[in-house]
C-alpha cells in the first residue's frame, strides 16, 4: 500500500512544525476516561434499564451543549462578561516584524492602506515579547490560565508570508467550540487567510476545542464583542457584512441561547482603522462591556442606532478619549469579569473615567502592539469564561 | 507562568495517543510555500504600485471561500458527487472493534442490539482485518490513495468505551471541509458521540481538512448520498431530523452550488436497520449511484415521493433483493467513478443486475462487517473526488 501509517514524509525540524503538545487535552481526557473501570449503562442517558422499553427518539431532545465536554474533555466558550478563566496568547517572534515583510518593501503604501502600522514603520520585537510576557503574567495574577501559542518559523498565509500572527482573538470561541471567520480587508493578503485557520487547527488538536462553524461563500465576518451573556455586538463594515452575520447568527444562538440579542454596530468609512478619528471596523475596538450596565465606547466609531440602543437599554456610557483611542486603542479592553477589566496603561484619561464609574482596572503596557493598530483585545484568544450576568433574561 | 510551551504533561505511550502523522499535510504545504519567491503580484486584486486610489477596498467581499481554502490548507478536498474517487481513508482494525467484549454488551445485550446493528454477537477481528486490507487494496488498484486511520487503543466515547470505530464515512467531506454530524440513535451511547469528532480532529490535523460545520443544538443529522454532482438524497429518519437538515443545507449549497437538488427520503421504521425487512435509517443503506442515471436501491426502504423523483427524472433503478439487502447490505457500495463500483461479493444477484446494466463491478469480501449492519460505504471516508457528471444542468 502506498500509505501505511500516515507517515507522509520525514519529519520537519521542530521549529518548522505546527505546535503540537506532548500530551493534548483530548488524549489526556481519553486516558482519564480509560481509568474508569466500571462503565455501566447507567452512565448512558435515556437508558431505562434491562428489559425495559427504550424510547428511540430520546436522543432527539439531547442538546450538543449537553455532550461536547464529554467528548472533548473540556468546557470552552467566552460569550459574555463572566469571570475569565482561560486565554491563549501568541509568543511573538521575528516573523512579527512587518518591516521585514517582502510586500512592505515592495509597496508600503498598499500595505498601509487599511490603517495598520499606526505609529511606526518598525516594530521592536524584543519589546513586544516582553510586553506579551508581562501581559500573560498579568492574566495569571488574576487567576486566568494562559496557553502560549507558537507559530512555526516563517509561517505562510494563502498569498505569501504571514505577519501579525499576534491577533489570537480572531478565533472566536463560544460555548461548544470556535468559529473561523472570513477576512475581507485588513491584512487580507498577509494574515487574513491562514492565521485564524492555524488557530482553529491548533485549538482543536491541542486543547480539544472543536470548530463549530467556518464562514464560507462570499460572506465576510470577524468576531465582535460581548456586553453580557445575552448581548453580542457584531461589527458591520469592511471586515464583516450582513451575509457573514446571517451565517454566524444561528450558530451563536444555538450556542448561547435563542434569546441572545445581536446588535449590529455599523462602522463608518471603509478603513480598518482611521488614524484621525479612531474609528475602527472591529466592534471590539470601539465598544466594550465593563460591567452589566456599563460600556466603554469610542463614539466616532459607533453608529447612531447602536448608541441609541445602548441609551435606551440603560447602559451608562463611558467615552474613550480621542487621542488615547488613536494612539493606544483605549476602548479596546479585556473583560476579566463583571466590573473588572484589563486596559492599556497609556490610556490614562480613559482609565480614570472607567475607574470613576466604579470599574476596577488592571493596567498593562502594550504600546508596541498599538503600533500595529492593534490592542490587547486583538492579542487575546478568549477560551473560557464562567457564566456571567445577563441583561435581559 | 503556569504554561510556557504548551507542555501540559508527559507524553502518553504511542498506542495511547491520537494518531499524528510524522509530517502533516499542512506542515508539508507550509514548507513548500516558504520556498517561493513571493511578490504582491501573487495577491488577488492588487493593482500595482502607485495605484492606491484604484485598490477597491471591497474587492475581497466577493471572494469565495472555495477560491482560497486550498491555498491556506494546501489541498483540495470534497466528495460531493460521483466523479472519480481520488482519496479515501479507512480505519485500521484493532482488538477494540470486537463489540462482544464491550461491557455494555455483557450488561444488556438486548439494549445494544436494539437499533439493529448487530446480527451476531461475536466478531472475528482477524477476518475483519483481512477483509479491510483486501478492500483497501481494491481501492488502490482503482487508483485511489488510501490513508490508514488509527485510533489509540481503548478509545473512549462520551458515555463509555467506543465501539465500531470502523465507520469512517461518518465524517462527511464536502468541497472545502468537513461536517461533524450529531447522532440521534444508532450506537449513540457507544460511538455516536466521540467517533466522528475523532475523525474530524484527525483529518484537520493530519490531512489539513478543516471543519465547516458541527451540527449543534437539538439538530440530528448524519450524511446522505450524492447521486450526481447536483443531486443529493438524504434519509429523514431516527438519524436525521429537520433541524439537522436546516443546519446542513445552507452549507451544502454554498459548497456545492445553489442548484443542488435535495431529495428527502422519509424512510419507514424507527430503528437503524431492520434485519427482516431490510429498511434502514441511513441513506447509504438503501440507495447508491452506480452510473449517470443509474442507481441501486432498496425500494421498500424509500418513500413513494423519492421513487417518483427517480422514475420521473429518468433514473434506471436496479433493485436489491430483500435477502441480499438483509444479509449483504447490497446497496452499501462505493462508486469509484460513473460506471465503476466496488460491491460486497455476497450481493450476488444485485451484482449481476448491476453488470447487466453496463456497470463494471469489483467484488470484495466484507461479510464480517456486514454482520455489524455496515458495509464498505460506511467504512470509507471519501476525501476527494474529481468533478463528476451533473443531472440537471
Amino acid at each position: 500500500m502506498t500509505e501505511i501509517f500516515g507517515d507522509e514524509g520525514p519529519a520537519l525540524p521542530e521549529n518548522r512544525r505546527s505546535q503540537s503538545y506532548p500530551i493534548t487535552e483530548y488524549d489526556e481526557h481519553q486516558e482519564n476516561l480509560r481509568k474508569k473501570s466500571n462503565w455501566s449503562l447507567k452512565d448512558v442517558p435515556f437508558y431505562r434499564g434491562k428489559g425495559k422499553p427504550q424510547d428511540p427518539l430520546a436522543w432527539h431532545d439531547f442538546d450538543y451543549l449537553d455532550v461536547y465536554q464529554k467528548v472533548y474533555g473540556r468546557r470552552c466558550g467566552s460569550a459574555g462578561i463572566g469571570k475569565l478563566r482561560e486565554v491563549a496568547i501568541v509568543v511573538p517572534g521575528p516573523d512579527d516584524e512587518y518591516s521585514n515583510h517582502p510586500y512592505f518593501h515592495q509597496d508600503k503604501e498598499y500595505m498601509n492602506r487599511d490603517g495598520f502600522f499606526l505609529l511606526s514603520d518598525k516594530l521592536d520585537i524584543e519589546k513586544l515579547k516582553d510586553e506579551a510576557a508581562a501581559f500573560g503574567a498579568k492574566f495569571e495574577e488574576n487567576g486566568v490560565k494562559v496557553h502560549w501559542l507558537r507559530f512555526p518559523e516563517k509561517p505562510m498565509a494563502a498569498y505569501g508570508p504571514m505577519m501579525n500572527m499576534h491577533s489570537a482573538a480572531e478565533l472566536m470561541v463560544v460555548p461548544g467550540g470556535g468559529i473561523i471567520g472570513k477576512k475581507s480587508y485588513a491584512l487580507s493578503p498577509t494574515a487574513g487567510y491562514g492565521r485564524t485557520e492555524y488557530f482553529a487547527r491548533w485549538a482543536l488538536w491541542n486543547l480539544g476545542i472543536p470548530v463549530l462553524y467556518t464562514v464560507t461563500g462570499e460572506a465576510c465576518w470577524v468576531m465582535g464583542n460581548w456586553l453580557a451573556d445575552d448581548v453580542f455586538i457584531n461589527g458591520i463594515g469592511i471586515e464583516g457584512d450582513w451575509r457573514g452575520l446571517e451565517q454566524v447568527a444561528p450558530v451563536l444562538k444555538r450556542a448561547c441561547g435563542e434569546e441572545l440579542q445581536i446588535i449590529s454596530c455599523v462602522a463608518p468609512s471603509w478603513k480598518y482603522f482611521d488614524k484621525h478619528t479612531g474609528a475602527n471596523t472591529h466592534a471590539g475596538m470601539v465598544v466594550s462591556g465593563l460591567d452589566l450596565n456599563k460600556v466603554l465606547v469610542h463614539t466616532p466609531g459607533v453608529d447612531f442606532n447602536t448608541l441609541a440602543w445602548l441609551k435606551k437599554n440603560g447602559y451608562r456610557i463611558i467615552e474613550a478619549d480621542l487621542e488615547e483611542q488613536i494612539k493606544h486603542s483605549a476602548a479596546a479592553i479585556v473583560s476579566l469579569g463583571p466590573g473588572i477589566v484589563m486596559m492599556h496603561a497609556r490610556a490614562r484619561k480613559t482609565i480614570a473615567a472607567v475607574r470613576k464609574a466604579g470599574v476596577e482596572v488592571v493596567a498593562i503596557d502594550y504600546d508596541e502592539y498599538n503600533k500595529y493598530g492593534a490592542a490587547i483585545t486583538c492579542a487575546t484568544m478568549l477560551l473560557d469564561r464562567d457564566p456571567g450576568p445577563r441583561k435581559f433574561s | 507562568m503556569a504554561q510556557i510551551d504548551g507542555r501540559e504533561g508527559k507524553p502518553l505511550p504511542g498506542p495511547r495517543r491520537s494518531q499524528e502523522f510524522t509530517l502533516t499535510e499542512y506542515d508539508a504545504w507550509q514548507e513548500r510555500q516558504r520556498g517561493r519567491n513571493w511578490t504582491l503580484n501573487d495577491v488577488p486584486f492588487y493593482k500595482g504600485k502607485g495605484n492606491s486610489l484604484e485598490q477597491n477596498p471591497f474587492d475581497w467581499h466577493n471572494y469565495d471561500y472555495l477560491n482560497y481554502y486550498d491555498q491556506v490548507y494546501g489541498r483540495k478536498c470534497g466528495s460531493a458527487g460521483i466523479g472519480r474517487l481520488r482519496e479515501a481513508a479507512v480505519t485500521a482494525v484493532s482488538a477494540d472493534d470486537d463489540y462482544a467484549n464491550h461491557p455494555y454488551m455483557k450488561e444488556d445485550p438486548d439494549y445494544i442490539v436494539r437499533d439493529g446493528l448487530l446480527t451476531e454477537r461475536k466478531f472475528d477481528v482477524g477476518k475483519l482485518r483481512d477483509q479491510q486490507q483486501s478492500y483497501a487494496a481494491a481501492l488502490e488498484q482503482c487508483g485511489v490513495k488510501v490513508y490508514w486511520l488509527d485510533y489509540p487503543e481503548k478509545p473512549m466515547a462520551a458515555y463509555g468505551p467506543m465501539t465500531n470505530q470502523h465507520s469512517a464515512s461518518e465524517l462527511t467531506i464536502l468541497p472545502g471541509g468537513s461536517i461533524i454530524p450529531k447522532k440521534g440513535y444508532a450506537l449513540a451511547p457507544l460511538s455516536g458521540f466521540g467517533r466522528t469528532e475523532y475523525l474530524a480532529r484527525w483529518a484537520f490535523w493530519n490531512l489539513s481538512i478543516p471543519v465547516l460545520l458541527t451540527i449543534t443544538g437539538k439538530g440530528v443529522w448524519i450524511q446522505g448520498i450524492f447521486l450526481a454532482d447536483d443531486v443529493y438524497v438524504h434519509a429523514m429518519s431516527v438519524e436525521t431530523n429537520e433541524e439537522g437538515m436546516q443546519q446542513f443545507l445552507p452549507v451544502l449549497r454554498r459548497q456545492c452550488g445553489d442548484n443542488v437538488r435535495v431529495q428527502r427520503i422519509y424512510t419507514p421504521g424507527a430503528g437503524y436497520f431492520d434485519h427482516k425487512a431490510g429498511i434502514s435509517a441511513h441513506t447509504d443503506m438503501i440507495i447508491a449511484p452506480v452510473d449517470v442515471d443509474k442507481v441501486v436501491a432498496y425500494p421498500a426502504g424509500l418513500d413513494v415521493d423519492t421513487c417518483n423523483f427517480l422514475w420521473s427524472n429518468g433514473w434506471k433503478i436496479i433493485e436489491a433483493p430483500v435477502e441480499e439487502q438483509v444479509n449483504a447490505c447490497a446497496c452499501n457500495l462505493v462508486t469509484v467513478e460513473p460506471g465503476l463500483v466496488i460491491m460486497h461479493r455476497g450481493a450476488k444477484e444485485t451484482i449481476k443486475a448491476v453488470r447487466k446494466a453496463g456497470v463494471e463491478v469489483i467484488e470484495v469480501d466484507y461479510d464480517e462487517y456486514n454482520r455489524f449492519g455496515g458495509g464498505i460505504h460506511c467504512a470509507t471516508m471519501q476525501i476527494l473526488r474529481d468533478p463528476g457528471p451533473r443531472k440537471f444542468d
